[in-house]
């Protein structure tokens, strides 16, 4: 009996699994299809995994339960009776299973014979569920139906997956940049700042929230950068290219390096090296004047202390402006490092807008344009020498402006200004040590170098013909007055009544030719 | 005696009765529940559906002394417990002498009980539940077994009197004969109106009588069946949680303690009689309505909507369905 009624619990636990799952399969499915039905209602990813995994949890917890439900010896012995209406004869066995007398042993061998011959499938058959399991099949069909029919929220679903997959994109490479910036000296907490941002980028799947976040931190780094950051990035390098190319000093390599070399050399030094040397200082103190007023300034102590023979206040002067030209160059390292993360959020922004752009596929937007022009000037050279021209830049690219969310804006370059030279192309060379020709320092029949040949008619006087590699007392190292003209044509336009893209633009400009 | 023996001893009597009792084998089987758990029982059916003759059939076929009282109105308790009469002895003295009245008998059938007045009636009620008389202050057992098989009419039939409640309780069943089938009172008019009437040999003594109810009370009772009785006497209660709503309306006062004692004896006898070594909860509820049909009282509104104690019985076997597993799926 003991034998059949291990046989009967394991089929008590079956039939329970089976009544109870037919008992909650009417609601489980019903509810999964709702959850599913909420597919149609927003373009959410969840409700269907959510819905197949409430369908799995209810499997799981009646499979579970029936396994480990306790089922009371006595509860499968009236099961048994109750199934195979033995009178119950394995109820009484149980209670009476130790008594003697005249009823004890048929107690047992009744009990004994009636489970030797008994099903457990005849004594537990599994209930009638047949309606709840229709009831059931109809939710799971409708489910299903819901599942695999075309539903216009899968569309909005997939762009959002793209817009998830590109904020994660952009979201990576600032990352990456973030952890580039907090190499640079003085820029952790600009790092920390991009830091956040990627967190709240990686917490959205809007674009045009991705791309406000964007803006916020570009707003951010934009006032992090100093409006004078070009002339004194132009000042900076341009003074380690100016020495660079003419060595102040025997030693280094940097104008830090060099400067410091020739505060323990100058005291060796002639008078007329001396004097040699106060000249160059004070031509480039005037030119640092502008972005790097520091250096300028210990620059020029050191040149005027030369010339008043006090050598060792021009040797203290020069520590000075060395110690003063690598706070600059530290600083305008994290200002390029800034600049970097900047021009980052910017692509990303523009890879925000362009994936709008394509994920909504309308809209009209009005963009402000910011663009840089390769310039390219044709000019016509004059008399002795004084030159202009014009020159019509060429379209620039890249800008974009997003407003609601489309891409737009265009980008227009203004060319740079002609040079004189006759036919001849004038190119601004922006490689490190190339040269410029200053108008300021200009003089009437001073060589512009530019080469090119005549082109004016018999008896006009046209250029001096010095030839393309005449470099004339004009012609400065573009690195040393980028940084003045900058400033200077930046306070102009900004003195002016030119609108702010215009403004922008020629900030732009000159940004791109410190770079 | 095993419970096989007794179960064919049980099985001799009742056909033994039968050849003389025509179908009612319903009606045959309760009486023999009575006669295995030594509980009284009583007929009720209207007159000439062989009431008299079942008890009378019965008790011949049971080698024991037996009696019969048909009740009267004029029918004095003495004339049932026996009395007390003056005898003078052959020297001359005179002295009161018991002398034991019908009721002193192992089978006692008590025909007509209710055409008795209530203080006649009332003269049962100790030799019903003690098994004694008391008679000059002084208490007589009497022989064992003991066993009082009662016939009534309907209480609607002219000359009767209601039984009182502690009389009714103190029958074991009350079963109600039916008038027979066309099939069977064909057979009874041939048996009763030709040359030879069947009568029924014994088959069974008082010693094994006395063992047969000594082994039927031994059979075991699981306690789910005991508590289902209960469950079902409690159901009955108009008061009680469990009570269904025609209960709450009709019913009085429900069953007694002594329904739950009943329909457990009876149980056993039924288990007996079908060769089982315990008793089952089908055992309780085939004998609910002998034994729960006359313990209740019923109310005016019952009687109004001719709602009858069968019914009421029946509304609580309903309300109180058969114990299960309780495990879902399965019985």
């Amino acid at each position: 009996m003991s034998e059949f009624l291990g046989l009967m619990r394991r089929r008590l636990r079956v039939v329970w699994a089976y009544a109870t799952a037919a008992w909650v399969a009417p609601a489980v499915f019903g509810v999964a299809a709702l959850i599913v039905g909420l597919g149609f209602i927003g373009p959410w990813a969840w409700p269907e995994p959510v819905a197949l995994g409430f369908v799995g949890v209810a499997v799981v917890a009646v499979a579970v339960t029936a396994i480990v439900q306790r089922l009371s010896d006595t509860s499968v012995a009236v099961a048994a009776d109750r199934g195979l209406s033995t009178r119950d004869a394995f109820s009484a066995a149980l209670q009476f299973g130790e008594l003697g007398g005249p009823f004890g042993d048929r107690i047992r061998e009744r009990a004994e014979h009636l489970g030797r011959g008994a099903s457990v499938e005849e004594a537990a058959p599994l209930p009638p569920t047949g309606r709840r399991w229709a009831v059931a099949g109809v939710f799971a069909v409708a489910s299903l139906g819901m599942a695999f029919a075309p539903n216009p929220q899968d569309d909005v679903r997939a762009e959002r997956e793209q817009a998830q997959e590109l904020i994660d994109a952009v979201a990576d490479d600032l990352e990456a940049e973030a952890e580039a910036l907090a190499e640079e000296p003085d820029t952790e907490a600009l790092a920390d700042q991009l830091h956040d941002l990627v967190e709240e980028l990686r917490s959205t799947n809007d674009l045009a929230e991705a791309q406000e976040l964007l803006a916020e931190a570009q707003e951010l780094l934009e006032q992090s950068k100093p409006n004078d950051f070009a002339s004194q990035r132009a000042a900076v390098e341009g003074l380690d290219a100016g020495v660079a190319e003419r060595p102040v000093a025997a030693e280094g390599t940097t104008a830090e390096e060099q400067l410091a070399a020739l505060a323990e050399s100058v005291d060796a030094m002639t008078a007329e090296e001396q004097s040699a040397l106060a000249e160059r200082l004070e031509s480039l103190a005037e030119a640092q004047s502008v972005g790097n007023p520091d250096v300028a300034a210990a620059l020029a102590d050191a040149a005027a202390a030369l010339k008043n023979g006090d050598v060792a206040a021009a040797s203290a002067a020069l520590g000075e402006a060395a110690l003063a030209q690598g706070l600059a160059s530290d600083a305008v390292a994290t200002q390029l490092a800034t600049a970097t993360a900047a021009q980052s959020l910017q692509q990303a922004q523009a890879a925000l807008g362009q994936g709008q752009g394509q994920g909504e596929g309308q809209g009209q937007g009005q963009g402000q344009g910011q663009g840089q022009g390769q310039g390219e000037g044709q000019g016509e050279g004059q008399g002795a020498g004084q030159g202009s021209g014009s020159g019509q830049g060429g379209n620039g690219s890249g800008a974009q402006g997003n407003v609601g969310g489309a891409q737009g804006g265009t980008g227009s370059g203004q060319g740079g200004v002609g040079t004189p030279g006759g036919t001849d192309q004038a190119r601004i060379d922006t490689n490190a040590g190339a040269t410029i020709v200053d108008p300021l320092v200009l003089s009437p029949g001073d060589p512009t170098g530019l080469g090119g040949s005549p082109t004016g008619a018999p008896g006009d006087v046209v250029g001096q013909g010095d030839g393309p590699t005449t470099a004339g007392p004009a012609r400065v190292a573009l690195a040393d007055v980028v940084g003045d003209y900058a400033n200077r044509a930046t306070s102009a336009a900004n003195n002016s009544q030119l609108p702010p893209s215009q403004q922008q633009l020629v900030g732009s400009y000159f940004d791109l030719l410190s770079q | 005696m095993t419970p096989e023996e007794c179960a064919d001893h049980a099985a001799a009597i009742a056909h033994q009765v039968s050849r003389v009792i025509v179908g009612q084998r319903e009606l045959i089987d309760d009486v023999l529940l009575c006669l295995l758990a030594e509980g009284h029982v009583l007929l009720e059916g209207v007159p000439g559906l062989g009431k008299t003759q079942l008890l009378k059939t019965l008790a011949e076929t049971v080698d024991m002394p037996w009696s019969r009282i048909q009740f009267t109105p004029d029918l004095m308790p003495a004339d049932i417990v026996g009395t007390q009469i003056l005898q003078q002895s052959e020297d001359g003295a005179r002295e009161l002498q018991f002398r034991p009245g019908p009721i002193t008998a192992n089978l006692v059938l008590a025909d007509e009980v209710n055409r008795a007045t209530p203080k006649t009636q009332a003269a049962m009620l100790e030799a019903m539940q003690e098994r004694a008389v008391t008679v000059a202050g002084e208490t007589r057992p009497l022989p064992r077994p003991f066993m009082v098989m009662a016939t009534q009419n309907p209480l609607e039939m002219e000359g009767t009197y209601p039984l009182p409640e502690a009389q009714l309780d103190r029958f074991l069943l009350k079963a109600l004969v039916p008038f027979p089938s066309a099939e069977d009172l064909v057979t009874v008019i041939e048996r009763t109106t030709g040359a030879a009437t069947p009568t029924p040999d014994t088959v069974c003594d008082a010693p094994t009588l006395r063992t047969m109810i000594a082994l039927t009370r031994e059979v075991p009772v699981p306690d789910h069946v005991v508590r289902h009785a209960v469950d079902l006497v409690i159901a009955s209660h108009p008061n009680q949680p469990t009570a269904p709503d025609p209960i709450r309306r009709y019913v009085r006062f429900g069953a007694s303690p002594r329904g739950v004692q009943a329909m457990i004896l009876a149980g056993k006898a039924r288990a007996i009689l079908d060769g089982r070594p315990s008793v089952s909860i089908d055992d309780v509820r085939g004998v609910a309505t002998a034994a729960m049909r006359h313990r209740l009282v019923v109310g005016y509104e019952a009687t109004a909507d001719a709602t009858t104690a069968d019914d009421l019985v029946r509304i609580v076997l309903d309300a109180v369905p058969a114990p299960t597993s309780g495990i879902r799926g399965a019985q």
